[in-house]
C-alpha cells in the first residue's frame, strides 16, 4: 500500500555538514495495517512521515502509495487524499466543529449534504453526540474531545491513508487510553492504512501491527511488535524497548489465548471422588466450583481434599481469589495475580460466566514458546 | 445617618434622580451662562460643521481601514516577508510623529482644504490598522497553518479561510484604535482650513469664548463616544463567534 524506497533527507545547514534526517529508508506497509514510527526525538521519524505528504520535500528516494509514484502528483492533490492528524490538533477556531470536519470534503467540492451526514456518522463512532457538538466551536470542547475531532476530520473525505504525528501525545494518560481504544475499534471497521509517529513504546505495542524503530535517520528495525520485543535486532533496540520487554510482550497476548478452557469445573453437589478424578484426568491441581448460572463460586485443590472421603465439593471450597475478563491481556492478568497474591485466576466473559482459568505457569511457558532466532547473543 | 447611607447604597432609583438633578442643574448652568442661547444661535453652523466632521471621519476612516488591512495582508505574505520588517519599523516611526506635525507636513505638499485633511486623517488612522493586521496574521499559530497545509489547502485558501478569520479580532481592535485617533484628531484639521467642529474650539480659544469652546469640545467628545459605541457593536456582531472573545461564554 505504502512503499518507501531509499528515502533520504538532508537538511542543509549553512557552513556545516548537512544534517541527515532520513538515510535510505526503505519499508513497506500493507493495506489496513497500522505502522508505528518509533524512536527518540530527533531520530527522523516525523521527517519521514512529513515527506510522505510532501510537507517536507525529500532529497531523494521514492514514495509509492497504492503503487502510484507520489512524484507524479502535485502536493495539494496528494494531501487531500491523505488524512493528517497532528499533536497540537490544529482545529480552526473560526469554524464550527461541523465545518472543521468537512474541511477536506469542501475543498474537494464534495456534496455538502453527504459530507455533513458523514460528519455525524464519524462523531457517533468516537462517542460524541452530533446533535450537541456539531454546531459548537473548538474552544468549547475539552482537549480529548478536540483530538477526537482532529482524528475524524482526517477521515471525513475517506482517504485510504492516514498520517498521524504523535496524535495522542498531549492528552492525559486516562483519556489517551480511551482514545487509543476508540481509534483501534474504529480502524478495525474502516481498514485505513495508518502511519503513526510515537515516542511511547507502550503506545506502539498497543496500537501497531508493525513498529519501525528509527535512530539518527536510519530505520533500525521494522517488524511486528512481538518480533521486536522477542528478537530485538541490536543493542539500541534492546535498550529502547526496555529491560522489561518480556513483560511488555504480555500486553500483546489476550487472556483468551492462554486460558485453559472450561476445565475441571465441578458443582457443589458433586462428590469429592468425582472432583479428584476430574483433576487427575485433566492433569490439573485445582478445580473450580460453578454455580447454577455458570459463575465461579469457589475452588478446591488436590492437596486440600487428599485423604478426605465421602464428602461433597460444596463443603471444601475456598473463595476464589478474583476474576479476569477473557478480553483482558496477560499483563492485566499477571497484575491481578499479584494483587490477590495467587498464582492462578478464573477467567470470565461479559456475563460473568466461568470460561476456564489461567496460571502463572502457563503464562511463563507461553512467553518461552516464541523461538529466539538470533538467540541470546545480542550485539 | 447610617440609614440614609444604606438607602443611597441600595436605591437604584435614587441614583437615577441624582442624574436627573445633575442634568437639570447643568441645564440651569448652561442657560445662565448663555450656552444654550449660543448653541441655538449657531445651530445651522453646528449642523453643517458636524456633518462635515462626520463626513471626513467616515470617509478617511473607511479608506484607511481598507488600505490598512490590504497592506497588512501584503506585509504578511511569505514573498514579502523580508521587507515587512522595514515596513513595520517605518510605520512605527510614523506613528511616533505628532499628528499636528503630520498635518503640517501634508499641508506643505497638498496645500490646504479637505484633501489635505483627508490625507492627514488617513495617515493617522492607517497606522494601527496596518500594525494590527500584520500582527494578527503573523500570530496565527504555526500548527494551525500546518494542519491547513497538511489537509491540502493552497496558500490563498490558508490566508482566507484560516489566517484572516483568526486575525479578525486583532484587526478590529486596530480599526477601533484608528477611528478613536481619527475622531480625536479631526478638530485639528480646522487649522489647515477644513471644516470640522474644531472651528468652535479654536474660535473659543482665540476669542476667550467659553461657550463656543464648550459646544465644540462636548460635540467632539459625543462624536468620539458614539463612534466607538457603534464600532464596538459592529465588532461584537460581525466577528464570528468562534474567534470573538467578546462572545465567549
Amino acid at each position: 500500500m505504502i512503499r518507501l524506497e531509499n528515502l533520504t533527507k538532508h537538511f542543509e545547514v549553512p557552513g556545516k555538514e548537512p544534517i541527515i534526517a532520513a538515510n535510505n529508508v526503505s519499508m513497506e506497509v500493507g493495506k489496513g495495517e497500522i505502522c508505528i514510527f518509533l524512536g527518540p526525538s530527533g531520530c527522523g521519524k516525523t521527517t519521514a512521515l512529513k515527506m510522505i505528504n510532501k510537507l517536507i520535500p525529500k532529497t531523494s528516494g521514492k514514495i509509492y502509495i497504492d503503487g502510484k509514484d507520489t512524484d507524479d502528483l502535485d502536493a495539494i492533490t496528494l494531501r487531500r487524499e491523505i488524512g493528517y492528524v497532528i499533536q497540537q490538533i490544529g482545529l480552526f477556531p473560526n469554524m464550527t466543529i461541523e465545518s472543521n470536519i468537512c474541511v477536506v470534503p469542501d475543498l474537494l467540492r464534495m456534496d455538502k449534504k453527504k459530507s455533513r451526514e458523514k460528519a455525524s456518522e464519524l462523531m457517533d463512532m468516537v462517542n460524541l453526540d452530533p446533535s450537541i457538538f456539531l454546531k459548537r466551536y473548538p474552544r468549547e470542547l475539552s482537549g480529548g474531545q478536540q483530538q477526537r475531532i482532529g482524528v475524524i476530520r482526517a477521515l471525513a473525505a475517506d482517504p485510504p491513508v492516514l498520517l498521524m504525528d504523535e496524535p495522542f501525545g498531549a492528552i492525559d494518560p486516562i483519556n489517551r487510553a480511551v482514545i487509543q481504544d476508540e481509534f483501534l475499534k474504529m480502524n478495525a471497521e474502516l481498514g485505513k492504512t495508518v502511519l503513526f509517529v510515537s515516542h511511547d513504546i507502550n503506545e506502539a505495542i498497543k496500537m501497531g501491527d508493525k513498529i519501525a524503530i528509527f535512530r539518527d535517520g536510519i530505520l533500525e528495525q521494522c517488524d511486528t511488535p512481538d518480533e521486536i520485543l522477542s528478537n530485538p535486532k541490536n543493542s539500541f533496540i534492546k535498550d529502547f524497548v526496555g529491560t522489561d520487554r518480556a513483560l511488555k510482550r504480555l500486553t500483546l497476548i489476550k487472556v483468551s489465548e492462554a486460558v485453559l478452557p472450561f476445565l475441571a469445573a465441578v458443582k457443589a453437589e458433586d462428590s469429592l471422588e468425582k472432583a479428584e478424578n476430574k483433576m487427575r484426568d485433566r492433569n490439573v491441581h485445582l478445580a473450580v466450583m460453578v454455580g447454577p448460572q455458570g459463575r465461579a463460586r469457589g475452588y478446591l485443590t488436590r492437596e486440600k481434599i487428599k485423604g478426605e472421603e465421602g464428602g461433597m465439593v460444596g463443603e471444601y471450597i475456598s473463595p476464589i481469589p478474583g476474576t479476569i475478563h477473557e478480553n483482558d491481556n496477560l499483563h492485566d492478568a499477571v497484575s491481578q495475580m499479584y494483587v490477590h497474591a495467587c498464582d492462578w485466576l478464573p477467567v470470565v466473559d461479559d456475563n460473568g460466566t466461568y470460561k476456564g482459568f489461567i496460571t502463572q505457569h502457563i503464562i511463563a511457558s507461553m512467553l518461552g514458546e516464541t523461538p529466539r532466532k538470533r538467540g541470546d547473543k545480542i550485539t | 445617618m447610617n440609614y440614609i447611607i444604606e438607602l443611597i447604597k441600595r436605591s437604584r432609583s435614587l441614583s437615577f434622580y441624582i442624574l436627573l438633578a445633575l442634568i437639570f442643574l447643568s441645564g440651569v448652568f448652561s442657560e445662565s451662562t448663555g450656552l444654550i442661547k449660543e448653541f441655538l444661535d449657531t445651530f445651522d453652523d453646528w449642523i453643517y460643521l458636524l456633518r462635515q466632521n462626520m463626513l471626513i471621519v467616515f470617509t478617511s476612516g473607511i479608506t484607511a481601514t481598507f488600505l490598512g488591512i490590504g497592506s497588512g495582508i501584503l506585509m504578511s505574505r511569505p514573498w514579502f516577508r523580508r521587507y515587512s520588517n522595514i515596513f513595520a519599523q517605518g510605520f512605527n516611526v510614523l506613528s511616533a510623529v505628532p499628528t499636528l506635525a503630520v498635518l503640517a507636513l501634508i499641508m506643505t505638499v497638498t496645500g490646504i482644504g479637505f484633501k489635505s485633511a483627508f490625507i492627514g486623517l488617513l495617515t493617522v488612522t492607517i497606522l494601527p490598522v496596518v500594525r494590527n493586521t500584520y500582527q494578527g496574521i503573523s500570530e496565527v499559530p504555526e500548527h494551525m497553518i500546518e494542519a491547513a497545509r497538511g489537509q491540502g489547502m493552497t496558500d490563498q485558501q490558508i490566508l482566507w479561510k484560516v489566517q484572516i478569520p483568526n486575525a479578525l479580532y486583532v484587526i478590529s481592535a486596530g480599526v477601533r484604535t484608528g477611528f478613536a485617533l481619527n475622531v480625536g484628531t479631526s478638530p485639528l484639521i480646522t487649522l489647515i482650513a477644513a471644516d470640522s467642529l474644531g472651528e468652535y474650539i479654536f474660535t473659543g480659544i482665540q476669542l476667550n469664548e467659553f461657550n463656543s469652546l464648550l459646544i465644540g469640545s462636548l460635540s467632539v467628545a459625543a462624536l468620539a463616544i458614539i463612534t466607538d459605541f457603534i464600532l464596538t457593536k459592529l465588532q461584537f456582531w460581525l466577528i464570528p463567534k468562534g474567534v470573538n472573545p467578546l462572545r465567549f461564554t
